[in-house]
């Protein structure tokens, strides 16, 4: 009788999954992309699923020159949760009654990763949106799905 | 199934320690103060089982470390060097197996379980008999032989199904899994209908149990269906894999189809579908197109042998050879083009990989260098540990998928370092293979031309053409190619048809069976069942006095099983007043009952279900219950036949309330002394 014998490899991981490069994407959607550097989760959704993809960013970028959102809607990513979770632990942000805000700790980790030259397409993309996707334009679609 | 004694064994120095009992059938009750180790001795026999997942956690943690570590005996602290649970277990046949685990061994692993035939703790036969050593909590142990689960699973004569798994697919109900709707633990198992159920990716996992414990034939319907849709999937990807097969061909011949749908459908009809060719802006279908060409090609041909005749038959003869190797070139560069046509996708296809693992690549080291900076600042997520528990943090933020282990981030950068130097060596390869085949390609072009050249100047030759025959002639070559590549991509296109015939009559049956199921799934007999299951509930909540809401208005949801009035699952209700009692020991009531109602029903003559005829509730007497509550459990468990029941309580350490709740009831006591590891004699054998 001949044996097979299989070996449990680790799988890979998406670099999207990983802890620490969901939290700084999310940081610099705060401080790049948020009115005082404050915003509701569920407008961080909508972030984090445009950064996902090369079509929704250029939807987004209409969007915030239309000033108004064409998306009905956006995926809502268990991962963000865990992120500012985490996020929130290490100080880098803090809640507020609406949503979470970015701390001193916060910017100062989100400047020095920018200075060390990462994050160089998010960063440009992002300061093109800049503070254009209100809470309002956000609420808008959300009361939708009630 | 039915559990005949259980024994622990310490060695602690030169002494020897531990606790032994024997169960009867019927009613067993575990009397005992607190901490005089009542949740030890429930806790190590569920360990014995292999069950601990049902009390939270894997492994030997699962115990307390008065089993494990060192205990109080004599007002001092003993080490404890060697221990190990010993179980007697019988099945419906009478049939006795003795199991042995480890909790502490230096030489043995606690996932192994050693199964001895017979009974060691209440018979003659020795432990130093052979054992089957069998092997618990390893990926395979509910499905392997060497598997203790699976043997678990034949001994008591449990035959599992397969159930949908949260990921789709098919995935096993597994023991522990069942197991948690017979032994309720103290801490968690009172907060809900079946709580402990261990998290094995089972959709709706207390219903399957329910399910399961009735014996409803509603799996083997369900495993029907899932294997059928599985069916149509396969279906509709041959379909599509055979169109863009199809497709690829036709589309550079400007061949295109008709009447062929995107996925398949048992409405096919061969007949409706037809490929076509645009000729002169207008879409003709290929056979005719052919028939049309050939026509023309014949009148040419009459027109040319109606000619002048004078040629040799030598002539005739080199026409032909130089004619054959015409069509040979010609085909060798269809052939070429077409390979090269797939070379051309998968380059596409290898270098749209390439930019993604690049991508990944990138984002991966910027996460290497957030690391480094986020160390600096003193981030504990950097350091990979959790910010408020300090305990070890996954490499991903996704839920942890048991049995997946995660790359890290140094050896996904390699793998992915590993992926980009693959696939830049694939595309240099398909690169130089495109070059060589374009020049190939040229070169046969040429010699097409060449050649045609040739056969037109010696057709010339024979009939002695003049101008406009040669043009006829050119004209004749032309045609005979484009026939053979329409002749080829019909031809192409009848091997599509049937196969695509094939698909069409499975995907018919397959559509078919999918309506002759019943929306969910129950027979006619799950229905008794289940209305049985809905009246023992009943009888058994208002013998406990359940309050909150009238016994008649609970029924048991048809999707869930689960207790619910209209259709929301009772949970915890909120109390009517203040003076009646608290809210939590009503739902309590309702888990006794609906437990209970699983067994009774299950133990119905006329429909035998699964339930291995045996309940452990460990302190069933939370929040407060009423002594009548209790006293008619009691006398609900000694009444029912063929069940062995375990009760462990402290009674409120009251022997006054244990005498009132035991009132009127048969059972066997098992009463604690104050420390249950004493010395005992035994024969040191871990």
């Amino acid at each position: 009788m001949s044996h097979l014998a299989f070996n449990l490899r680790p799988s890979v991981v998406l670099p999207d999954h990983r802890p620490l490069y969901k939290i700084t994407q999310l940081l610099l959607v705060l401080m790049l992309a948020s009115h005082g550097k404050k915003s509701s989760t569920v407008r961080l959704h909508l972030f984090n699923w445009i950064l996902k993809d090369g079509a929704r960013r250029t939807k987004l970028t209409h969007a915030s020159v239309t000033k108004s959102l064409q998306f009905p809607a956006w995926g809502l990513d268990p991962a963000l949760d865990t992120a500012l979770a985490f996020a929130k632990a290490d100080g880098l942000i803090e809640s507020t009654s609406t949503g979470v805000k970015l701390t001193a700790h916060g910017q100062e980790f989100c400047t020095r990763a920018l200075k060390a030259g990462l994050f160089e397409e998010d960063e440009a993309y992002l300061k093109k949106i800049g503070l254009t996707i209100t809470e309002k334009m956000v609420g808008t679609i959300v009361e939708r799905w009630t | 199934m039915f559990i005949r004694a259980v024994e622990i064994r310490i060695n602690s120095g030169n002494e020897r320690f531990g606790f032994r009992c024997k169960f009867d059938s019927g009613l067993n009750i575990i009397k005992g103060r607190n901490s005089s180790g009542k949740s030890t001795l429930v806790n190590t026999l569920m360990y014995a089982l292999g069950l601990e997942e049902l009390i939270g956690v894997k492994g030997e943690r699962a115990l307390t470390s008065a089993v494990r570590d060192r205990f109080q005996y004599d007002g001092r602290p003993h080490e404890i060097q060697k221990s190990a649970v010993l179980v007697e277990l019988q099945n419906s046949a009478g049939n006795v197996v003795t199991f042995r685990r480890p909790i502490r061994n230096d030489d043995k692993s606690t996932k192994l379980v050693e199964a001895f035939d017979g009974a060691i703790l209440t018979g003659p036969v020795s432990d130093r008999a052979l054992a089957t050593p069998l092997f618990l909590h390893d990926p395979g142990a509910a499905l392997y032989e060497e598997g203790f689960l699976k043997y678990l699973e034949s001994f008591l004569g449990l035959q599992l199904p397969r159930v949908q798994s949260s990921t789709g697919g098919l995935t096993r109900l597994y023991p522990q899994v069942v197991a948690a709707a017979l032994f309720i633990e103290q801490k968690r198992g009172w907060t809900d209908y079946i709580a402990n159920i261990p998290f094995y990716q089972i959709l709706g996992a207390p219903t399957r149990v329910v399910q399961y414990l009735l014996g409803l034939e509603c799996f083997e319907l369900e495993e029907k269906r899932a294997l059928n849709e599985q069916m149509i999937s396969r279906l509709q990807s041959d379909w599509a894999n055979l169109l863009s097969e199809l497709t690829g061909v036709l589309q550079p011949l400007g061949i295109a189809t008709r009447g062929i749908p995107k996925v398949p459908t048992s409405t096919f009809s061969a007949d409706n579908a037809s490929i076509v060719v645009r000729i002169n802006s207008e879409d003709v279908l290929v056979s005719e197109a052919v028939a049309t060409k050939a026509k023309e090609w014949d009148v040419i041909e009459e027109a040319r042998v109606g000619g002048p005749k004078s040629a040799s038959p030598d002539v005739i003869q080199l026409l032909n050879t130089e004619t054959v190797k015409l069509e040979r070139l010609a085909q060798q560069y269809e052939e070429l083009s077409s390979e090269d046509r797939l070379h051309s996708i998968s380059l596409q296809e290898f270098t749209q990989l390439l930019n993604q693992a690049e991508s990944d690549l990138r984002k991966n080291k910027t996460t290497r260098k957030l690391h480094d900076l986020g160390a600096q600042v003193g981030l504990r997520t950097a350091e990979d540990h959790c910010p408020t528990c300090g305990s070890e943090v996954e490499n991903t933020l996704l839920p942890r998928t048991e049995g997946v282990l995660q790359m890290d981030l140094q050896s996904n950068i390699d793998y992915l370092e590993a992926q980009i130097r693959m696939l830049k060596r694939q595309i240099t390869g398909l690169e130089h293979v495109r070059e060589q085949s374009k020049s190939s390609l040229q070169q046969l072009g040429a010699s097409i031309n060449e050649q045609r050249a040739y056969v037109i100047s010696i057709r010339k030759g024979v009939v002695q053409s003049d101008a406009t025959l040669e043009a006829s002639i050119r004209k004749q070559v032309f045609l005979e190619r484009e026939i053979r590549s329409l002749q080829a991509a019909e031809a192409r296109f009848s091997t599509f048809i049937e196969h695509a015939k094939t698909i069409a009559l499975k995907m018919e049956s397959a559509e078919k069976f999918r309506k002759s199921l019943p929306s969910d799934l129950y027979s006619e007999t799950d229905r008794v069942k289940i209305t049985l299951l809905e009246k023992n509930f009943r009888a058994n909540a208002s013998s406990f006095g359940y309050t909150s809401a009238e016994p008649s208005e609970v029924t048991i949801n048809r999707g869930t099983l689960l207790p619910a009035l209209g259709d929301i699952t009772l949970r915890e209700v909120l109390r009517k007043n203040v003076k009646s009692e608290s809210s939590a020991s009503d739902f309590v009531r309702l888990i006794w009952a609906f437990l209970l109602a699983i067994y009774q029903t299950s133990s119905m003559k006329e429909f035998v279900g699964n339930h291995p005829g045996f309940l452990l509730f460990d302190e069933p007497g939370q929040h407060s219950m009423s002594e009548v509550s209790q006293n008619a459990l009691m006398r609900l468990f000694c009444g029912a036949q063929d069940l062995q029941s375990v009760v462990a309580a402290s009674f409120d350490e009251s022997e006054d309330l244990f005498l009132r709740v035991t009132e009127g009831s048969k059972f066997h006591l098992i009463e604690l002394p104050d420390k249950i590891i004493a010395p005992m004699a035994h024969d040191g054998v871990m």
